[in-house]
């Protein structure tokens, strides 16, 4: 996680795009990528672009977005397989090879999942989270929801940090096993439930220590400029653009 | 200045934390309060900024009764370093931290940058503005912590335990940067030398209640005194 927070803290011409045309850009192709159908395969084709243009310009290292795209798939993979049982009707056939539509709606949920999660990850990777918080509240995204996301993505690591030190003891006197025993594994996660509670407890003191009454402000350090607009205008354009013109079936029409 | 008169704090589990505590700290002062866990310390500092309600007594800080009215005056008035930075650090980054209490007061976004960079200068961390609080070192977490209180000009400081989990150097550091510091502190510890070397005078509780109040020097260097609430001698009076 804290990978993509250095990452985004880069100075490419991608990091320099202003948050909120980043946001407005990623919400934009999200929705687009979604509305396609489960068997639109190959129009979802000409977003994946976006995840490579963004890549290069950006510098931002293949492995440390697929390692967490990796994290994502198989939630998408399970449900896509029930498609192959339930939906065996013949969607097409390549070289005396009949494709079932479940086969199709499968590959299609696997991409929508690349493109979708890979849109994401190139947002945190060039904006900081402040930058995005910020955004998040001036797009008004209610403060407490945006307060939950920072908070989170700050106390990740440490509730992880403290999940890890329980392991490594509980490891350290439990050497003939692998892992923590299932029978214990109830109590392991109530503690680390309770731990989590108490520190919610003293970092919210420490919050209404300094005056905080129910919203996390963030200084606005960014101003738009032309590029913005031009880079927000061409992006949506494309975006959209491909949605009504199917480039795919027109690229294939060339080439028969 | 704080006053407190005969204060008695219950947890919700009856447990009784403070009871019939009295004292008064000028402005100015440099107070340690010692005893051993549990002896109502952290209590007590939570206790000063309303955080938790006392059950009996009364507790003042500068003229104004600790109480729901008065509390985000008391608290811009009095700020406090916990004992774990990362209870206090919880902003993307270290600007916003020291950043977040002067804002949550309504302060403009340009004095809000005049107090963290002034911060920032007092301290010598510069270098810390735009790192991650959980990329700090133990040492640098305290100091962006002490910050985040810092920017909030406070004219009393209450620091819970702060030398605990830092090396020699960072802890030297930390009581040369807090002897610098002209405001009023009260400090809750375990570490007497460090109260040896910063505070001038010395509260220490037992069970809860006051057992010690006076000179520094005087209760810190009394073997009896020390012994008799779960206490040792700092280490730099007891000829080791």
């Amino acid at each position: 996680m804290y990978t993509l927070e250095e990452l985004a803290n880069g100075d490419t011409a991608i990091h320099r795009i202003h948050p909120s045309v980043k946001l407005l850009a990623t919400f934009v192709y999200l929705i687009v990528v979604i509305s396609f159908d489960r068997y639109a395969l190959s129009k979802l084709f000409p977003y994946l672009f976006y995840p490579f243009v963004a890549m290069a310009v950006s510098e931002t290292p293949y492995n440390q977005l697929l390692k967490r795209l990796v994290l994502a798939l198989p939630f998408s993979l399970l449900a896509g397989v029930s498609n192959i049982i339930f939906d065996t009707e013949t969607a097409f056939v390549i070289g005396g090879i009949a494709i079932s539509a479940g086969v199709l709606s499968l590959f299609t949920i696997l991409l929508k999942t690349y493109l979708t999660v890979m849109a994401v990850l190139i947002l945190v990777s060039t904006t900081p989270l402040r930058d995005l918080s910020n955004q998040l509240i001036r797009f008004k995204i209610p403060p407490i929801l945006v307060m939950q996301i920072t908070m989170t993505y700050r106390y990740l690591s440490i509730l992880l940090n403290e999940a890890s030190t329980m392991y490594t003891a509980y490891l350290l006197r439990s050497p003939r096993n692998k892992g923590i025993q299932l029978h214990h594994m109830g109590s392991f996660i109530g503690e680390l439930l309770l731990r989590s509670i108490d520190r919610t407890e003293r970092v919210y003191y420490a919050m209404k220590c300094r005056g905080f009454h129910g919203a996390m402000g963030f200084a606005q350090k960014h101003s738009l400029q032309i590029t913005d607009f031009v880079y927000a205008v061409f992006f949506c354009l494309l975006v959209i653009g491909f949605r009504f013109f199917d480039l795919s079936q027109l690229l294939g029409q060339m080439f028969v | 200045m704080i006053e407190v008169e005969e204060l008695g704090i219950t947890y919700p589990d009856g447990t009784r934390a403070i009871h019939d505590l009295s004292f008064r700290i000028d402005d100015g002062q440099s107070v340690a309060i010692v005893g051993a866990n549990g002896a109502g310390k952290s209590t007590l500092l939570l206790a000063f900024l309303g955080i938790i309600a006392p059950a009996s007594g009364k507790l003042q800080v500068n003229g104004l009764e600790v109480k729901k009215d008065n509390l985000p005056e008391i608290r811009a008035q009095m700020g406090m370093v916990f004992q774990n930075p990362d209870d206090q650090l919880f902003m993307p980054n270290v600007y916003d931290d020291i950043a977040f209490g002067p804002r949550n007061y309504g302060l403009s976004e340009q004095e809000v940058e005049e107090r963290v960079s002034e911060v920032l200068q007092v301290l010598n961390a510069e270098h810390l503005r735009n790192k991650m609080p959980h990329k700090l070192s133990g040492g640098e977490k305290r100091i962006a912590a002490f910050g985040s209180v810092l920017s909030m000009r406070p004219s009393i400081m209450l620091l819970d335990e702060p030398s605990s989990f830092l090396d020699p150097r960072a802890r030297r550091n930390i009581i040369a940067l807090l002897a610098g510091l002209k405001l009023t502190k009260v400090i809750a510890t375990h570490d007497l030398d460090m109260a040896l070397d910063l505070c001038d005078r010395v509260i220490v509780l037992q069970n809860g209640s006051l057992f010690a109040d006076g000179d520094a020097q005087s209760i810190l260097r009394d073997k009896a005194t020390m012994e008799a609430c779960g206490l040792e001698l700092p280490l730099s009076c007891a000829g080791r």
